[in-house]
């Protein structure tokens, strides 16, 4: 199915279309599968992220009920990996 | 400014006999961190308590006690700062008056006590009696029985009590009395009605020991209970009426009283003999004279201050070079100075920032300036709206005038600084809530100069490159310090593991910057096609560094990632791509923030009054309904109605509810904004600091300064 999408000479097998029109949709779809896996990419990173920073939120709090001293660093541990999620944000610049 | 100030060791000797006079005097400056004698000379032994000192501690104790009861917090009462009391001459009326106010408050203190046990008997017996207000049957005919059995309990599974008692065999004769509360009542063969019972869902209550019907027994203990909470209120007030009439007096007693048992402990710290005393401490070096002029002034002669050092700021006070590792046995005498952040009173709030992670060390530099001027500007760059930063500086300021906690204050205004850069930036977005002033008619001077991105590529890649380039520059501000913070200890390791750093990440970013190797590099990063060489904002004519500086920024890099090696062994090789590319693209959060909180706004807009589509830019149906700009031949296409405009299209009661759901989702949806904007920008921007700035220099771990002495609040010297 997706490869019907994509490729401009089985697009044009199945609906019948022109050599420039079965082109131009093979290019629109191609670009909304890319758009599309950004998007994934970008919300698994985050779920990835979310995660990574449940555990050390968690040690954290605990942490911090010990000593309210360590909330500066407990905060700076947890959202370390939050860089995840940024990381992924590039991949929409690069599609 | 990047300092702490710089301190001096000092030592005050002299005979006993002045010791008084000399520690009132030193409380009175207030100037200096008395260090503590730790017994190391032998004939010095540490000081006793001054004279009366106990009684004073005794006494503290008692106005601390009833201050607690009173629930009576330092910092109530402020508008006594103006009339201060003084405890002068031998305080038989003071004495007089703090007796009373305490055998007062003990009296009410222990009849609360008493209140409030019997309030909870009370709700006891309360809670056990309602089931069996629910079972209505008098309590008497609960219990007594010979020839038949009963239990009362809770099931929630009436049917399959009833089925228990059919089925079991030593049952004769059963009744179920009740619903969610039952009376099981049997006659048994055995005694055998708990057996039958136990497989079920069945909870027994004990009958209380009590006569009468529940429901008339409950109610009297709701009177009884209100009576008690009359009282208790009562009580209450009475000594709310205490408080309010002795309050000011008994933190103003509290306050002479700490200042008497500071003054008369602190001899513990010096080291003395028989006849005299010697004490040691630190004192900022600039007030070295007035202590001088001060002790002079007060005792003549009779005392010798010497400043022994000053403390030096690099490592320990003290140039050593032992290679990489300190020699501690040398240092056994030494103490660290304590920090005194000399910060300009601008920058002074975002000590909290700093401090939040740690002190800095008296021989390190203080961040905080450079915190003050990034943390706002990328706030403010971050959020870019005028609504919001109005909104921003209201809370902070609302903050500052309500809330009595000096952290609170300056957190207060930290959130005043970052609202006025929201204000700044959201002028150059012409942004008021995310709707452009010249979208309704109103065009600003340079407003509208910048734009956040949300509906062109090539904006958003503007802000991306830009948020590289503002992190390439604060790594370096962060590695600078760390040379600077060792240079003077170790050159060597200020080169390997400081400036190292500083060759990879520019050599490496020149090389990402340049038209070397262009092919697998983004359009929007080289070449004319750059977002630094044109974009729709403003054009700088930058196509990227030539292939020979690329070259040579690789070069540089490759140095830098060689001092990486040499400095930090394996660890250094595989920190490499973290530091010299992560950390960097890191920043990108920035960006990331502002397009997401631009791009909520907007919708929020969107919902409430619609848009249009026209050329592939969204425009907010302000004036008219976006389908009539369609029909009129404004716009291409209609993206959203509005709800507004749905209204007014349905006219009637229907334009009456769409107003309320437009203020509404505009109300709600613009606080969600701007209350998410907080964690947002506010953590990120925190992180950036904490994480990519600090994580490269800082180690902290300074002592405050805590000089002996005391701010009066609600006295004044009496002596």
């Amino acid at each position: 199915m997706l490869e019907a999408l994509t490729d401009p000479v089985l697009l044009q097998a199945a609906e019948g279309l022109s050599d420039e029109a079965a082109e131009n949709i093979a290019d629109i779809e191609g670009q909304h599968m890319a758009n599309a896996a950004a998007a994934i990419a970008v919300g698994l990173a985050a779920i990835a992220a979310g995660v990574a920073e449940k555990g050390i939120g968690a040690a954290a709090v605990g942490a911090m009920a010990e000593d309210p001293d360590m909330f500066g660093r407990g905060l700076l541990m947890t959202v370390i990996p939050e860089t995840l999620v940024i990381f992924a944000i590039v991949v929409i610049f690069l599609v | 400014m990047l300092r702490p100030d710089r301190m001096s060791k000092v030592s005050v000797a002299g005979a006993k006999p002045y010791l008084k006079e000399v520690v009132e005097e030193l409380h009175d400056l207030n100037l200096v961190h008395v260090s503590d004698y730790d017994g190391r000379w032998e004939g010095f032994d540490n000081g006793t308590p001054m004279e009366g000192g106990e009684e004073v501690s005794e006494r503290l104790v008692q106005v601390r006690a009833i201050e607690s009861k009173l629930d009576l917090e330092p910092g109530e009462f402020p508008e006594l700062s103006n009339e201060r009391y003084s405890f002068t001459g031998d305080r038989t009326e003071e004495l007089e008056r703090l007796e009373e106010v305490r055998s007062d408050v003990n009296d009410l203190d222990d009849q609360r006590v008493e209140l409030k046990d019997r309030m909870r008997e009370l709700r006891e017996r309360q809670r056990t009696l309602e089931p069996f207000v629910e079972l209505d049957i008098e309590l008497d005919l609960l219990r007594g029985y010979e020839s038949v059995e009963l239990r009362v309990g809770t099931t929630g599974d009436r049917e399959g009590v009833l089925e228990a008692l059919e089925e079991a065999s030593s049952i004769q004769e059963h009744d179920v009395i009740g619903d969610e509360v039952v009376a099981v009542v049997a006659r048994t063969s055995d005694g055998g009605l708990g057996d039958a019972l136990a497989g079920v869902d069945f909870t027994e209550l004990e009958v209380p020991d009590e006569k009468g019907h529940p429901g008339d027994l409950h109610q009297e203990l709701e009177h009884e209970i209100q009576d008690v909470e009359d009282d208790l209120d009562s009580v209450e007030d009475d000594l709310e009426d205490i408080k309010q009439r002795h309050g000011a007096f008994l933190l103003a007693l509290e306050e002479e009283l700490s200042i008497e048992a500071q003054k008369s402990e602190i001899p513990l710290q010096f080291a003395t003999t028989e006849n005299s005393f010697y004490a040691e401490g630190w004192i900022p070096t600039e007030e070295v004279q007035d202590l001088n002029g001060a002790l002079g002034r007060a005792v003549g002669d009779h005392v010798e201050v010497q400043e022994l050092e000053v403390a030096e700021y690099d490592e320990h006070g003290h140039a050593v070079e032992h290679g990489d590792e300190e020699d501690d046995e040398d240092h056994e005498d030494f103490e660290d100075p304590p920090v005194k952040q000399d910060n300009p009173e601008v920058a002074q709030p975002f000590e909290l920032l700093v401090n939040t992670v740690n002190r800095p060390k008296y021989t390190e530099l203080d961040p905080t300036f450079v915190v003050f001027l990034t943390f706002p500007f990328a706030f403010g760059f971050m959020i870019g709206d005028m609504g919001y930063g109005v909104l921003y500086m209201l809370m902070g300021a609302a903050i500052y005038r309500f809330v009595d906690s000096d952290a609170m204050k300056a957190l207060g205004v930290i959130a005043i600084w970052a609202g006025i850069f929201t204000l700044l930036f959201g002028y150059l977005y012409d942004d008021i809530f995310g709707i452009h002033l010249a979208d309704v008619g109103i065009h600003l001077p340079l407003a509208g100069s910048f734009s956040k991105g949300i509906q062109a590529a090539d904006v958003a890649q503007t802000w991306l490159v830009a948020s590289v380039l503002f992190g390439i520059l604060h790594l370096n501000t962060a590695y600078v310090f760390g040379i600077v913070n060792h240079v003077r200890h170790s050159v060597k390791h200020a080169v390997l593991e400081y400036a190292s750093w500083m060759l990879a990440i520019n050599g490496f970013f020149i090389w990402v910057f340049s038209r070397h190797v262009a092919e697998p590099k983004p359009d929007f990063i080289m070449g004319e096609t750059s977002v630094l060489y044109e974009n729709s904002m403003f054009a700088l004519g930058f196509p990227g560094f030539s292939p020979e500086v690329g070259v040579a920024g690789l070069v540089v890099a490759a140095l830098g990632a060689a001092m990486v090696v040499a400095g930090e062994g394996i660890v250094g090789a595989l920190e490499l791509p973290a530091n010299a590319f992560g950390h960097v693209l890191s920043y990108l959060r920035i960006m990331a923030v502002l397009l997401a909180k631009g791009g909520m706004a907007f919708v929020v807009n969107l919902l409430v009054f619609g848009a249009y589509e026209d050329n592939g830019y969204i425009q907010f149906g302000l004036h008219e309904s976006p389908a009539a700009t369609v029909a009129a031949g404004g716009a291409d296409s209609v993206a959203f109605g509005g709800i507004v405009w749905m209204g007014v299209e349905a006219g009637g009661a229907l334009l009456a509810v769409a107003a309320v759901a437009a203020v509404l989702v505009f109300v709600l949806g613009h606080i969600l904004v701007l209350l998410l904007g907080i964690t947002a920008a506010g953590i990120q921007m925190v992180r950036l600091e904490y994480v990519e700035f600090f994580g490269k220099f800082y180690e902290g771990g300074g002592r405050p300064f805590q000089p002996f002495g005391r701010q009066r609040e609600y006295t004044e010297d009496g002596n």
